[in-house]
């Protein structure tokens, strides 16, 4: 008898696991079908540049998450990672570089404009956050509106010219590391913004109002949760992440222009929901957005090496996204 | 109103068919308690235990229900009408294109 409530109990959980992690199995297991077919894919270099590109899409994806668990979302996140990347660019340029933006300016220090493009995004974040809670605007109208208007800013700004010739210092931040550059700084900032942010959501009254804002806004409010408050302060970090993203980016790829972070939101919400993040609000963790991130990425790099045509490529990725959804809102109706 | 019929739609007990005052105890003077016998004081103790039972199991659910009501709002996927059998057909099907859409993208990668 004890066997077989065991077996049961067993059963059980297996199939809850793998409700749980249906994604995350099949795309491990892609990895590994890959891993097989092409011996090249499971190198120190591949992985190393998967660890790169996980960090910068993490902390993006870091950010977006407090949006989406308020029940909300940020589509402006690539744009502004656009911005922040074309801003730290262009104060960021070798003083002797003959195409640069500003002529007159000499080689400013990298904290100081780390700092400014944070302020920039917080700003905008700021503005986001307002909009939807005191104007009452849905995030998705909100912050599509503000993609746009980040965009038009962003090319009137550089003029739509793309921008180089950055210092040496600002793209070592990039190729170098510690322990003779094997840890890669990147990866360190992106483990430092994860732990903060676990930090925040597990152990602050921030996280604890974000939850329960995603939860129930209404009884949030009642219990004496400063929604408006607490909804702009998840916006203006969120935008702070992207800015963030976007110093590291422009630093990673030596250079920036107006595309640069494009379509970069649709991921870190497609890695957001792999990650197990409810687009029903109220649900996610740190550990799991790293998890989708990684997963993401890992389908991405994947399908290059299984020699897919690019344009299946994001047929195959939004299909993730859409199976993501379906099984989240399966954990919800099967919980119901 | 204090009379209560314990044979109501609430009991459905054909053992409690006794028109009971809830107050009886305090309202009825010595005489009228000492002229019940035995069996009809029993009858009527459990009778009274029985329906107090119920009403406290009415009143916990509605407290429930209160609870509920107070903290529900609908959240979107409340909106969507589909069954868990229907889901689970849908995620299979998407699993399946999943992996067409990366075989077919391969293949056509080949193609000259």
């Amino acid at each position: 008898m004890d066997n077989v409530v065991k077996k049961k109990i067993n059963k059980k959980s297996v199939a809850r696991f793998l409700e749980n992690n249906a994604i995350t199995i099949l795309m491990l297991a892609v990895a590994v079908g890959v891993g097989f077919y092409k011996p090249s894919f499971v190198s120190m270099a591949s992985f190393k540049n998967l660890a790169l590109n996980t960090a910068v899409r993490f902390i993006i994806a870091a950010g977006v998450s407090g949006c989406l668990i308020t029940k909300g979302t940020d589509l402006s996140a690539g744009r502004i990672v656009g911005l922040s990347a074309c801003i730290a660019a262009i104060l960021l340029q070798k003083a002797d570089y003959s195409d640069k933006f500003y002529p007159n300016l000499g080689e400013m220090n990298m904290l100081t404009v780390l700092l400014i493009v944070l302020a920039v995004c917080a700003v905008i974040g700021i503005a986001n956050g307002a909009v939807v809670s005191f104007l009452k605007v849905p995030p998705f109208i909100a912050t599509l509106g503000m993609q746009t208007l980040v965009y038009g800013l962003c090319l009137v700004y550089t003029g739509a010219k793309p921008i180089g010739g950055l210092q040496k210092n600002y793209t070592l931040l990039s190729t170098s590391g510690l322990f003779e550059n094997k840890f890669p700084y990147i990866i360190l900032i992106a483990l430092v913004v994860g732990l903060y942010m676990w930090f925040l959501y597990n152990k602050t009254r921030y996280g604890k109002y974000m939850y329960a804002i995603g939860g129930n806004e209404a009884a949030a409010e009642v219990a004496g949760v400063n929604c408006n408050k607490t909804k702009i302060l998840i916006y203006a970090l969120a935008a702070a992440l992207y800015g963030l993203a976007g110093f590291i980016l422009a630093s990673k790829s030596g250079g920036a222009s107006v595309n640069t972070g494009m379509g970069y939101e649709l991921e870190a919400i497609a890695a957001c929901t792999i990650g197990g993040v409810s687009t029903n609000g109220g649900v996610g963790k740190i550990s799991g957005i790293l998890i989708g991130v990684l997963v993401f990425e890992l389908l991405k790099v994947s399908l290059q090496f299984m020699g897919v045509e690019t344009s299946y490529t994001y047929i195959v990725q939004g299909l993730v996204i859409i199976i993501a959804v379906a099984l989240d809102l399966r954990k919800y109706l099967a919980k119901k | 109103m204090n009379k209560h019929d314990l044979s109501d739609n609430y009991t459905n007990n054909s053992d409690a068919k006794i028109s009971v005052d809830v107050e009886a105890p305090l309202n009825y003077d010595n005489s009228q308690v000492q002229s019940m016998s035995a069996g009809e004081l029993e009858q009527l103790a459990s009778a009274l235990l029985e329906k107090e039972n119920e009403l406290s199991k009415k009143e916990e659910d509605l407290k429930k229900k209160e609870a509920e009501y107070v903290n529900y709002k609908e959240k979107a996927y409340d909106k969507i009408n589909i069954s868990v059998k229907t889901l689970d057909k849908i995620i299979v099907i998407l699993f399946v294109a999943l992996i067409a859409a990366i075989f077919i993208g391969m293949f056509k990668a080949q193609l000259p």
